[in-house]
């Protein structure tokens, strides 16, 4: 029978030796701050950048030797470009020297036969030159414009020159429709969002289970554990560990998440009202999952990790726990591609890689896994999680007392049968 | 009466029999030794008595009653070396392990004051144990163990790491603990200390209790039959009974006596010849002889 007092004193003691660590305030807030800063710093200068690229007026010279394009001579005002229509090369050449114009456009008197058009430009320009970009564009619209003038319709020579509008819709269930906005960008951000918050999902119980293992091989290194049986069960020790380390963990899980969902509401605001939904639904079970999974794994992390003799060997002998819950992002392409799918469906249902592939499906399509299938994985982990407490209070008893060579896997298996 | 007891206790590992038919009591308000070499079944014998494992046999009794979890927190052992927290503030594993044995965590903290100055660590509460010394980080691990005030406790090697006057404050702190009724378990190699300390011992050996007894009649039992005579004045006279004698530093004699000769019987034909004996008493061998003689026995 386990003693709730016990279990509350372990529980306060290793949630407080755990958030008073340095390298868990670095983990838990530290290191996403730092990320954060490191994303959005580059974020923000590189949009200043370009925005006043972009927002700049280019002056930009044409030659057209042939009157190909039928213009005046003078200024040819069009919007961010400024083309200064001149008389022959040798003018342009001076206005480049005087500074008036940053480059010239030479449309030869064997355009129509050859295609051909010359750029001429300053030296010591950038690889990345947004005003050689635009002026070279706003050239083609002018030769299309020109060439189809009087050939065909209006109508038609706007669609010739933008054939493609694209608009996006979306169709749920019930047949309704909802306008998707710039699709590519909303893509990557739905992309973006599932795999940062599995990928938060796994790194927290990673560390937490890693607390697990950590403690326990030093309590066994130090002999404290031989004081912790001789005033509590194995039980009430283990229970104890799983929830205060697992407070831990739940509070890094809550910061990171918190601190992702401010970051990606502002990066959405930043970068031009993006459509970037952010998975509520996927949120919301988020918590629940990583309780769950973290007492499953947590279990048998602490179950095995006590077998060792140090914190090397426990780590050694968790890894399998750790690498059976990365399936899911080892596999993430195939989810990605089919949330629906057949794998996803099966890993739903896997105790070791359910947390992860429902965060996963439920941030890439929430509309798409129904309560009955949540409502399943959470039942089967939850007994998964009651076999594995039961199992790994066992082989707790047995490994926190191993100390010296390895007696081997069935000798230990006997022992916790028989205490 | 006895605060633990027990009664054929055997326990197996697979093929090795580490205790075998084990029947002991330690009584209340004593200082009981339990001793033995490196293997011989001691700690698996604490950790029955601790409820770590269970015995495959026989009968464990804890204060008067069959073992509960909860009479526990009134056991408390000290492990030999270590057992700390070594990334932990002092103060912190003081309370924490006194909050364990049952004690409110203000109790804790107040006690943990008193005792870390009772064992001259007054000031080292914040420090981490990590940056104490050995010796010190064994004080701290003493008075973890002593505390909550256990009616019984297991020492398993408490002098480790102290200097001669540590040793002595801790032997007072065990001679406290037997004035106020208190058991205490001592387990150690330093069997000086089990002369100075227990009042009675068990030896075990292989899973076999070997020796078990007053710790004065053990010492007795195995004494050969020396005698220490100190004379007024003289020489010592030869007579029947014993074989030649040796002359102490201090005057005076050791003799030691043939197979089958009683100490009075002795000292009736030394006043016949004439001796003017000023003291006599029995030798009695000290508990470490009394180990080499079973244990290295056993051994060789």
């Amino acid at each position: 029978m386990i003693r709730p007092s016990k279990v509350r004193i372990i529980a306060r003691f290793e949630l407080v030796s755990a958030v008073r660590r340095p390298s868990y305030l670095v983990m838990t807030f530290g290191l996403p701050l730092f990320l954060g800063l490191i994303t959005a710093l580059p974020t923000v200068l590189q949009r200043q950048i370009v925005a006043d690229e972009v927002t700049r007026t280019v002056h930009w010279g044409l030659v057209d030797t042939d009157d190909i394009l039928s213009l005046d001579y003078g200024r040819l005002d069009l919007s961010t470009l400024e083309f200064l229509v001149l008389e022959d090369e040798e003018a342009a050449r001076e206005r480049i020297g005087a500074g008036d114009i940053e480059g010239y456009f030479v449309v030869p008197a064997d355009y129509l036969d050859e295609g051909r058009v010359f750029s001429y430009q300053r030296t010591g320009r950038p690889p990345f030159d947004v005003g050689a970009a635009t002026s070279a564009r706003s050239l083609e619209h002018l030769l299309v414009q020109r060439l189809l003038l009087g050939e065909v319709a209006w109508s038609l020579a706007q669609r010739i020159q933008k054939p493609l509008d694209l608009e996006h819709f979306e169709i749920d269930d019930s047949g309704a429709l909802r306008e998707v906005e710039d699709r590519g960008l909303e893509i990557i951000a739905r992309l973006l969002v599932p795999i940062v918050l599995a990928a938060l999902l796994l790194m927290a119980l990673m560390t937490t289970s890693g607390y697990l293992v950590q403690a326990i091989a030093v309590e066994k290194e130090n002999k404290v554990v031989e004081v912790l049986l001789s005033s509590a069960d194995p039980d009430e020790i283990l229970t104890g560990k799983l929830f205060g380390l697992g407070a831990a963990g739940f509070l890094q899980f809550a910061a990171w998440s918190s601190l992702f969902i401010m970051g990606l509401t502002w990066m959405a605001g930043l970068l031009g009202e993006l459509s970037v939904g952010i998975p509520w639904r996927a949120l919301a079970v988020a918590p629940v999952f990583f309780i769950v999974g973290y007492f499953f794994v947590g279990s048998l992390m602490l179950a095995t990790g006590s077998l060792g003799n140090s914190a090397t060997e426990s780590q050694k002998f968790t890894m399998v726990w750790g690498l059976l819950c990365l399936m899911p992002m080892l596999m993430l392409t195939v989810l990605m591609a089919e949330p629906h799918g057949v794998l996803a469906q099966v890993f739903t249902y896997i105790p070791f890689t359910a947390p992860l592939t429902i965060i996963l499906r439920m941030a890439l399509d929430p509309a798409g896994v129904p309560w009955w299938e949540v409502t399943g994985a959470l039942a089967m982990l939850g007994l998964s999680t009651w076999l594995s407490i039961r199992l790994g209070a066992r082989l707790f008893r047995v490994g926190l007392l191993i100390t010296g060579s390895w007696p081997g896997f069935r000798s230990v298996w006997r022992q916790s049968r028989l205490r | 009466m006895s605060e633990l007891a027990f009664e054929d206790v055997h326990k197996s590992y697979g093929d090795f029999h580490a205790l075998r038919g084990i029947s002991l009591e330690v009584r209340r308000g004593e200082v009981f030794g339990l001793l033995g070499p490196n293997g011989a079944g001691k700690t698996t014998l604490i950790r029955i008595a601790l409820d770590i494992i269970r015995a495959d046999r026989g009968v464990v009794t804890l204060f008067g009653r069959a073992l509960d979890r909860d009479d526990l927190d009134r056991v408390t052992y000290l492990p030999e070396e270590r057992g700390l927290y070594q990334r932990q503030r002092v103060i912190d594993v003081l309370t924490y392990f006194a909050q364990l044995k049952g004690l409110s965590r203000v109790e804790a903290m107040r006690r943990a004051g008193l005792w870390l100055e009772k064992v001259g660590l007054a000031g080292h509460e914040r420090d981490r144990v990590d940056r104490l010394s050995k010796g010190m980080g064994q004080k701290v691990q003493i008075a973890s163990t002593l505390l909550p005030e256990p009616d019984l406790c297991v020492l398993d090697e408490p002098f480790s790491g102290l200097d001669p006057v540590n040793v002595q404050l801790v032997k007072d702190l065990i001679v406290e603990r037997r004035d106020r009724g208190q058991a205490t378990i001592l387990s150690t190699h330093m069997m000086n200390q089990v002369d100075a300390l227990c009042d009675r011992v068990a030896m075990v050996d292989r899973g076999d209790l070997v020796v078990y007894g007053e710790t004065e009649e053990v010492r007795r039992a195995h004494s050969r039959g020396e005698v220490r005579v100190r004379l007024a004045q003289g020489e010592l006279p030869e007579v029947v009974g014993a074989r030649p004698a040796e002359r102490t530093r201090d005057g005076a004699w050791l003799v030691p006596l043939d197979d089958g000769v009683a100490a009075d019987v002795y000292l009736q034909r030394l006043m016949a010849a004439g001796a003017a004996v000023n003291h006599f008493e029995r030798v009695l061998v000290p508990i470490e002889q009394v180990f080499l003689d079973v244990v290295g026995r056993d051994a060789a």
